[in-house]
């Protein structure tokens, strides 16, 4: 089952993302910030390792650009996609995301249907994007 | 979880960030250059306008959008931190607290709740008025890497392509599919079509039929034999370049369409299409891994991610083989699918090149075809050849 950790300090995004997401199929894991998902990270032995994360910008202690720069700094075990959610909408915060090394960016509050089909096909799970891309004309 | 649990999670954290906010506006008062302090105070309202998106809380989401703004131009020094301002903050936050007594009560923000959050707001935006205008960046909409560009049914493969099997050219890494209808008159100009179409550089597939129905009856005999009547539909994996030089003379006969795409997303029989919708995110996110790889400079760790995300993405638009091999095999967890050659074609070209999307429409894609035509084989094989011979 693919993994997936959700890093925000907001509890009530936390529960949000984990659920569309655990809906879809995935198992998921959260942490508050970038120093609790850098530990979350290091953690994670072998198969184990996430293949997704879903990042926040504004966060304390260490914010979401800072958490993806260490992350491309370590080895391929934890090179998986990162979608970065953030509320702000600005072109100077979809460069910053992908300066820092975030596959993608979602604008906060994500919908769930953008949430669970970029995470599908970013995760290369074909039958949750089917089924996501399906729901979506129903 | 359910919808009631979120709404309970949503009026515990906004309650702990109405209670930061308010020890944090006294801490700022007494240390306002403090600027941890500020950013905490800022994070705390931040949090609070962002879980009220989740929500169809416009009253609440007002005012804490309008603190936020205020907020964000204190901490990044281009509003001055006054008594005032931490009067009207600390006003609008008890406001705030009301709304979600209300929303613990009814589930709901009461439908009069409208014009005192509209005066909470203007008072805190009113600090802003008289302030520097922050620069105003471009909108979202206009930024390609999320940009949603709605899909039309004329963004799809023409139909005409329908008359090639483009899932037995699903192993080449770039298709180009081409329609080629001759001039009616173009014997008398000495041109010979179908020696053109079966000369075509790296022809995979040919597909002839009647551009127009066939006369019956008394019309066959008044009908001019020696106009052409064909429509050549063909497909090559050379360069378009090579292409385009080949029909040169007769470009303005020929319409193309890039029909990797096609290749791409071509569902087996059984299996359901793959939605525009899908498509269409797919584009999206293959253009974002571009911009990433553009960026990504020295950063291994960044074109290993992108990289990664572009095999996923390519495993997404294979049918039901590349799904068994992808549980078979951790996704890219220790390099590209084995299984599949093309992705590991694509990957190793990255570095060099643009990747080029699976699922890019080519703005030259011709008009569609009215009538679909069934499938068959179209290039003779050589044991085909063999056969036909002996």
């Amino acid at each position: 089952m693919y993994r997936i950790l959700v890093v925000d300090d907001a509890a009530t995004v936390r529960m949000y993302h984990r659920k569309l997401l655990s809906d879809a199929g995935w198992h998921t894991d959260e942490a508050l910030n970038g120093v609790e998902a850098l530990e979350r990270v290091h953690a994670q032995e072998g198969d184990e390792a996430f293949d997704l994360y879903v990042v926040d910008v504004n966060m304390p202690r260490m914010d979401g650009y800072s958490f993806v720069r260490e992350l491309r700094r370590l080895g391929p075990r934890h090179q998986a996609p990162v979608v970065m959610v953030s509320t702000e909408a600005q072109r100077q915060d979809v460069d910053a995301a992908l300066d820092a090394g975030a596959n993608t960016y979602l604008v906060k509050p994500a919908q769930p249907l953008d949430l669970v089909l970029s995470a599908a096909l970013l995760l290369g799970d074909r039958d949750a994007a089917l089924v996501a891309a399906q729901g979506a004309r129903t | 979880m359910n919808q009631t649990d979120l709404l309970d999670q949503f009026v515990i954290e906004a309650r702990e960030c109405l209670e930061a906010i308010g020890k944090r506006l006294l801490d700022v008062e007494q240390d306002p250059d403090n600027d941890e302090l500020l950013n905490d105070l800022f994070r705390s309202v931040h949090t609070l306008k962002g879980n009220c998106g989740l929500f169809e809380f416009k009253p609440l989401e007002r005012v804490v959008h309008a603190g936020e703004d205020l907020l964000d131009r204190v901490r990044h020094r281009t509003l001055a931190y006054s008594a005032e301002l931490a009067d009207a903050l600390l006003e609008a936050m008890d406001y705030s607290a009301q709304l979600i007594d209300q929303i613990e009560r009814h589930g709901r923000i009461d439908s009069n709740a409208d014009a005192r959050s509209i005066a909470h707001a203007s008072a805190l935006r009113s600090f802003v008025c008289g302030s520097e205008p922050a620069p105003s960046p471009a909108p979202l909409a206009a930024v390609p890497v999320i940009a949603r560009v709605p899909v039309s049914s004329e963004d799809l493969a023409p139909s005409w392509t329908s008359r090639l099997d483009l899932a037995a050219v699903a192993s080449k890494l770039s298709v180009l599919a081409l329609r080629y209808l001759p001039e009616v008159g173009c014997f008398f100009k000495g041109e010979d079509p179908w020696r053109l179409a079966r000369t075509a550089p790296g022809l995979l597939q040919l597909h002839v039929a009647s551009a127009s129905a066939w006369p019956q009856g008394e019309d066959r005999a008044a009908w001019d034999c020696y106009q052409c009547n064909l429509d050549i539909v063909l497909c090559t994996d050379a360069p378009r370049s090579e292409v385009e030089a080949h029909f040169c003379c007769v470009a303005e006969q020929v319409t193309w369409c890039d029909a990797t795409a096609n290749v791409g997303v071509a569902a087996p029989p059984g299996e359901p299409a793959v939605s525009p919708l899908l498509r269409q995110r797919v584009a999206v996110l293959w253009s974002d891994q571009c911009e990433l790889l553009a960026r990504a400079g020295d950063s291994a760790g960044t074109v290993g991610a992108a990289r990664r995300a572009l095999s996923n993405l390519l495993g997404c638009l294979d049918g039901p083989a590349g799904s068994a091999a992808r549980c078979r095999h951790r996704p890219c967890s220790s390099g590209p699918d084995p299984t599949r050659w093309r992705s590991r074609s694509s990957l190793s070209r990255l570095r060099p090149r643009r990747p080029r999307c699976p699922i890019a429409t080519s703005s030259r894609c011709c008009r569609a075809s009215k009538t679909a035509l069934p499938l068959r084989p179209r290039r003779c094989s050589r044991s085909a050849r063999k056969r036909s011979t002996a």
